[in-house]
């Protein structure tokens, strides 16, 4: 049961946008923590759990999604600057990234490549729908320009946003242990890979483990964004109508 | 249950490819084996 002074909170936020500004940051702060005890094993994502307690709070209490974004905008507003203000650490590691502008430049095609075809071909060979197929291809990167090239190519945008969420939860959950297996042990290779495959959530994973990775993923996630909006709208004339 | 297994499977491969694929590019050359056995025979530093 509630206190008292809970309770004239609770009912001073659940009549005003706060409530989901609010709840955001309660839900980031909560699975962060759960993030720290579980020593940042990447199983303990904290986006995942807060994503997973804003969903179970706003099923339970019946909450329009609207009514929580008009709260929530705050915090998205920010991914402006916050995306922005990733060039700061990448020109920290400007020496760094001269000298291996090659390989990068090969690994982000071959990666961004192959996001594409495999999600698009084994959704297709599994019996998705045309509409469904088309709404994967540009999974691999931040959601607006995902949203965009679903909407060019005839997939379903909202369908991309949740399947982008889904995609940055997957890598930033599972690059560090196909890394370690592949022993991959270069921070800029880790930070790449993980940057161009699972874009902002991937990156912030990267930043949590080493700076120099995060910077690299800062560049895979900003480099794949410009190569799969070119890309994808090209493939979309071989993807099932 | 076809959107999951794309979205996992091609998650994993986009990961290993970008990394497998610029490692190999950014493994430098090795020195060709004649300057190196040239190089242990004078007993040169590297």
């Amino acid at each position: 049961m509630m206190s008292p002074r809970l309770n004239e909170i609770w009912v001073y936020l659940s009549a005003s946008p706060l409530i989901g500004l609010t709840a955001t940051l309660i839900a980031y702060v909560f699975a962060f923590r759960i993030y720290e005890r579980a020593r940042y094993s990447p199983l303990a994502n904290p986006v995942m759990i807060s994503v997973a307690i804003l969903v179970t709070v706003l099923t339970v209490t019946g909450t329009p999604y609207k009514t929580y974004f008009d709260g929530a905008q705050f915090v998205h507003f920010l991914l402006g600057p916050a995306t922005v203000a990733l060039a700061v650490p990448l020109y920290t590691q400007l020496p760094k990234l001269r000298a291996h502008v090659f390989p990068l430049l090969c690994g982000l095609v071959a990666g961004s490549l192959v996001a594409v075809v495999s999600a698009v071909g084994i959704a297709y060979a599994l019996g998705a729908s045309p509409e469904v197929v088309r709404s994967l291809a540009p999974k691999s990167v931040t959601i607006p320009i995902a949203m965009g090239v679903s909407e060019k190519i005839g997939g379903l945008p909202s369908l991309t946003a949740v399947l982008v969420m889904a995609t940055g939860i997957i890598g930033a959950v599972s690059t560090t242990g196909l890394l370690n297996m592949l022993r991959v042990r270069d921070y800029v290779i880790r930070g790449f890979a993980t940057g161009v495959a699972a874009h902002g959530i991937g990156t912030a994973r990267a930043f949590q483990v080493n700076q120099e990775a995060g910077a690299f993923a800062a560049l895979g996630m900003g480099l794949n964004g410009v190569l799969t909006a070119i890309v994808v709208p090209v493939l979309a004339a071989w993807m099932p109508h | 249950m076809p959107i999951v297994v794309a979205l996992v499977i091609s998650t994993w491969l986009a990961i290993v490819v970008t990394a497998l694929v610029t490692r190999a590019l950014m493994r430098k050359p090795a020195p060709p084996q004649a300057e190196a056995a040239e190089a242990a025979d004078s007993g040169a530093q590297p």
